[in-house]
């Protein structure tokens, strides 16, 4: 059977209309499952699902839904829809695994298929900092208003209650159905073997569980059905080979770039060389020669090239590109931002940057010391110490440049696209057609790497608008170049730090951060408030709503969480704590990105924790945990890395080894890594993390996602950074802005604290100490101390 | 008209298809869309085929290099004959799986030349195979089971 790649297929709905059939609950059905409790029985109101045909498959299959998240086929396959995509971080595994739990059957037996869009898959798990965000989102909620995104690590905590909660329902129906074809036999008798249902003790009752979803999908729902107690699992917590590991080892797996649709064209865009620049004339001979009918306009965001061919688009694009806005296209506009101006040292320490902040925000919050205070404060002392840290802007880079295929046909509108934001591809696309909301289709493909990337719609946009105006299926794809320099990328930020000790106990007494950067929101509350605006909402007032809260984030009036998390508030016991942020208003496109915040502010937090120790004379580990005593968790984490690790021992006799603990996205990750340094060239030969995840579904999974976040942490770490100039990002590929390769990883080894608690996020929480622990080893191994990142190829 | 061999199958080519890529005459022309693009210079190793059991990376390599010769592509990786990708499944290496069947071609073009590569060699053959996800840890334990299933169990890399 296929793992999921889905088929043409028909979803057969009860007709269940009559009112006395419906439990009273049925009625504020979405509260229900915006409060988690979801259940089967066909009664979906409001929702429609639709046939997910993304391999364009002509074989047919009738579905019967259970439960919004699990259907059954009449040949008595269970079809399980993923509410979140799969890029890499296991969610077809993960929700297999519940489904299976439940229904006591293996997860092979299984077909896990991307979700269509519908309320039954928002998700109520995005975190929402401020209070207007929080109350916003809550009302939307309520009233079956959502995204359905995939992002803040959030896919296996928001699945792990309700969808075994579904899967239980679903079992308790067809186990029903069976006993209403043998009276008399009782509940825990029955189990799926296959596609039937067998009464154990005698096989010779075996039901095709095709026959018993139609009854099924007739009976009254369960509202409290019997669920699996949380122990022995049989398989939540074990391990076990992942979903989709057949088609990603045969070719066979479906990216956004892999759909062919009949008379499709391809389709690629030249943006502005720089920022924030308008397309103003073209030199259109410039695709003469190309064969495949090349076509060239202008789109809003550029210049759109059309051809039969990917190789003819790429081929007239690289002579745009290599001429980058001097003759052969002009621009119009554009900001001229150098992102040298950034860079904050200590002969500019009142952090000014070229005017472009909007001042400390936070000056008059109360909660805040006052400037003098901490002034006299550090220059108590009587150890102090000022350090300045600056993270650089960071790509995603994911593998699969960002692409969309959009068939606009016979009054639909239909999509396929690697996205971490379904519903508002969906909404996009319903307001630039003009078509109704109904007749808009989104088929989540494969991705290839999101990272936060691909909660961004811009380029679903121009896929859309070229579509219109060709009036043919277009496949849009970007080349590499137009991937790197068009991205959202992690903010720069500079960090200001001041700490002092205090002389007897060796305590930090006072901790001054001040943190300059910009913010997150303008660039995606727009989107985000007009997918959660009703469907009736006029076009232009989801537009002004879009504009203003936007602006709202822009100008400062609200502050942006993202910028501060990880920072504004610390795990250790300190003295004197104060926090200050001041929003930078720049015009580089900035956005979320794999730990987000998290990502820089960890490791200035890391850092300068490991400072202070060097400052008191103390040992890094000693010195947190003895700081760490109301934060047991992070206390667990730390003695688990360090000793598995053998941290004490390496330390003891000066070598390279450094350590960095953190907590985000509700998990807690301790790293341990080691290098060795040579002719100032820094080799990192291992990394020890221990995590703490809460529940854990899959080790294996979890553990795959440590090592990949250490890799991706260190690329960005040792590696990256993109760089502007007069307003130009100054980066193209892989040769000028490299990943981690093969021969620089280290051995890593994952150690996971058991756990109870409801399931974390595993995806994000581990990049953000690894970046502190390898600068805390190169300290360890030199005495350097870095404070600007990348490293880059020599300290 | 000129030809091609790929997966055993001759192909024929169009004289306006010589200067194009291999990967897109691969992609776009013959619909085998399991070989991807990443960078378009030879720098990700997404796209890497075999020429004549060599590894070459198909985004920088015209299909006129390819006449006459036996293009390999993912696609012709047989369901459970191959020791790499049993290895590669036994060890669910793939995590958003993009750059795997690069992975998967360079690993097999390695281990025909050499059923039992030291580190040095996984790393110099392997080095042009860039992965986002970070799945190196995974593919150099695949790469030593694959070994193990060469040449104990007598399979096919």
């Amino acid at each position: 059977m296929s793992e999921f790649e889905s088929t043409h297929s028909t979803i057969e709905r009860p007709m269940q209309s009559s009112a006395q059939e419906l439990p009273a609950w049925s009625m504020n059905r979405r509260q229900i499952v915006a409060l988690g409790a979801v259940f089967g029985g066909g009664l979906i109101i409001g929702c429609k699902p639709r046939r997910n045909d993304s391999n364009l498959s002509d074989d047919s299959e009738t579905l019967h839904q259970l439960s919004p998240f699990i259907h059954v086929t009449d040949k008595g396959a269970i079809v399980v829809y993923l509410p979140r995509v799969e890029m890499g971080q296991g969610t077809m595994t993960g929700i297999a695994t519940l489904v299976a739990e439940e229904l006591s059957v293996p997860p092979d037996l299984i077909d896990v298929r991307h979700a269509y869009v519908s309320p039954d898959f928002y998700n109520t798990s995005l975190p929402m900092a401020t209070t207007i965000a929080k109350v916003g989102f809550e009302v939307a909620t309520q009233v079956g208003l959502g995204l359905q995104m995939t992002g803040a690590s959030t896919s296996m905590k928001w699945m792990y209650k309700p969808v075994r909660k579904a899967a239980a329902a679903v079992r308790e129906l067809l186990v029903s159905s069976a006993m209403s074809k043998v009276k008399g036999s009782a509940w825990n008798e029955w189990e799926i073997r296959g596609t039937s249902m067998v009464r154990v003790n005698n096989s010779a009752q075996s039901y095709p569980l095709g026959d018993l979803a139609k009854i099924a999908a007739g009976l009254p729902l369960p509202n409290e059905p019997r669920m699996k107690s949380d122990a022995p699992f049989s398989y939540i917590g074990k391990g076990g080979s992942r979903r989709d590991v057949v088609s990603k080892t045969n070719g066979k797996a479906q990216y956004g770039a892999d759909i062919r649709l009949p008379d499709m064209v391809f389709a690629t865009v030249m943006h502005s060389p720089k920022i924030g620049g308008k397309l103003q004339n073209f030199d259109s001979t410039v695709a003469n020669g190309v064969r495949g009918n090349p076509q060239v306009f202008g789109i809003r965001n550029g210049l759109a090239i059309v051809a039969e061919r990917t190789w003819s688009v790429f081929q007239i694009h690289q002579r745009y590109f290599d001429d980058r806005g001097s003759k052969l296209t002009t621009w119009v506009g554009g900001s001229n931002f150098d992102s040298d101006d950034l860079q904050i040292s200590q002969s500019n320490r009142n952090i000014q940057w070229t005017g472009l902040e909007v001042g400390f925000l936070s000056a008059n919050d109360p909660k805040l010391l006052t400037e003098s205070f901490i002034n006299s404060e550090y220059e108590r002392g009587p150890k102090r110490v000022m350090s300045f840290y600056n993270v650089p802007f960071l790509p995603h880079q994911t593998m699969e440049p960002m692409n969309c295929t959009v068939r606009i046909e016979k009054g639909r509108c239909e999509i396929w696209v690697p996205t971490q934001f379904a519903s508002g591809v969906r909404e996009l696309a319903r307001s630039m057609t003009k078509l109704p909301i109904t007749s808009v289709d989104v088929y989540t493909t494969m991705i290839g790497c999101g990272f936060g990337r691909r909660i961004y719609l811009d380029f679903v946009a121009e896929a859309v608008e070229i579509a219109m105006k060709v009036n043919k299926p277009v496949q849009l794809i970007w080349p590499r170049c137009e991937d790197l320099q068009n991205d959202f990328y992690r903010p720069a930020a500079g960090h200001f730090l001041r700490g002092t000790i205090e002389a007897p106990s060796r305590n930090p007494r006072l901790w001054d951060h001040r943190i300059t950067t910009q913010a997150l929101y303008p660039h995606f509350v727009g989107d985000w408030a007009k997918d959660l605006l009703p469907n009736w909402t006029p076009d232009f007032v989801k537009g002004m709503t879009g504009r203003i809260a936007e602006g709202i984030y822009w100008y400062g009036i609200m502050q942006d969480e993202f910028a501060t998390e990880g920072a504004d508030a610390i795990p250790y016991s300190v003295g004197q704590f104060n926090f200050n942020y001041s929003q930078l208003q720049n015009p580089v496109k900035v956005g979320f990105y794999r730990s987000v915040g998290h990502s820089g502010n960890a490791f200035v937090v890391e850092s300068f924790i490991d400072e202070l120790a060097h400052l008191a004379s103390r040992n890094p580990v000693e010195f947190r945990m003895s700081l760490l005593n109301h934060s047991p968790r992070h206390k667990e984490v730390l003695k688990l890395a360090v000793e598995k690790s053998g941290y004490h021992k390496k330390f003891a006799v000066g070598g390279g080894v450094g350590v960095a603990v953190h907590a985000c996205f509700g998990s807690f990750v301790a790293a341990v890594l080691e290098v060795e340094v040579n002719d100032s060239r820094v080799r990192v030969s291992r990394a020890t993390v221990a995590v703490d995840c809460g529940q854990v579904i899959n080790p294996d999974i979890v553990k795959s996602q440590v090592e990949s976040s250490v890799i991706f942490a260190l690329s960005a770490a040792m590696k990256q950074k993109i760089t502007f100039k007069n307003g130009m990002v100054q980066e193209s590929n892989f040769h000028d802005c490299d990943a981690l390769r093969i021969y620089e990883t280290p051995e890593i080894d994952v150690h996971i604290v058991p756990s109870k608690a409801d399931p974390s996020g595993i995806g994000e929480p581990p990049v953000a100490p690894i970046a502190p622990a390898l600068c805390n080893a190169i300290f360890a191994a030199t005495q350097i101390r870095v404070k600007t990142l990348p490293i880059g190829s020599k300290l | 008209m000129t030809s091609i061999i790929v997966n055993g199958e001759n192909r024929e080519v169009s004289n306006d298809d010589l200067n194009t890529p291999l990967l897109w005459y691969l992609r776009d022309e013959l619909n085998l869309t399991g070989t991807k693009y990443g960078c378009g210079m030879a720098r990700c190793g997404a796209c890497t085929v075999h020429i004549n059991d060599v590894a070459v990376r198909s985004c920088v390599t015209p299909v006129s290099e390819a006449i006459n010769t036996n293009v390999r592509t993912i696609e012709s990786v047989q369901e459970g004959k191959s020791a790499v990708q049993a290895a590669w499944r036994e060890l669910s290496v793939p995590q958003c799986g993009y750059c795997q069947s690069g992975q998967i071609m360079s690993a097999i073009a390695l281990l025909q030349k050499k059923s039992r590569p030291t580190s040095e060699e996984v790393n110099t053959a392997m080095g042009g195979n860039l992965c986002r996800c970070g799945t190196y840890c995974s593919i150099r334990k695949a790469i030593n089971r694959a070994s193990d299933l060469i040449n104990g169990e007598g399979m096919k890399p």
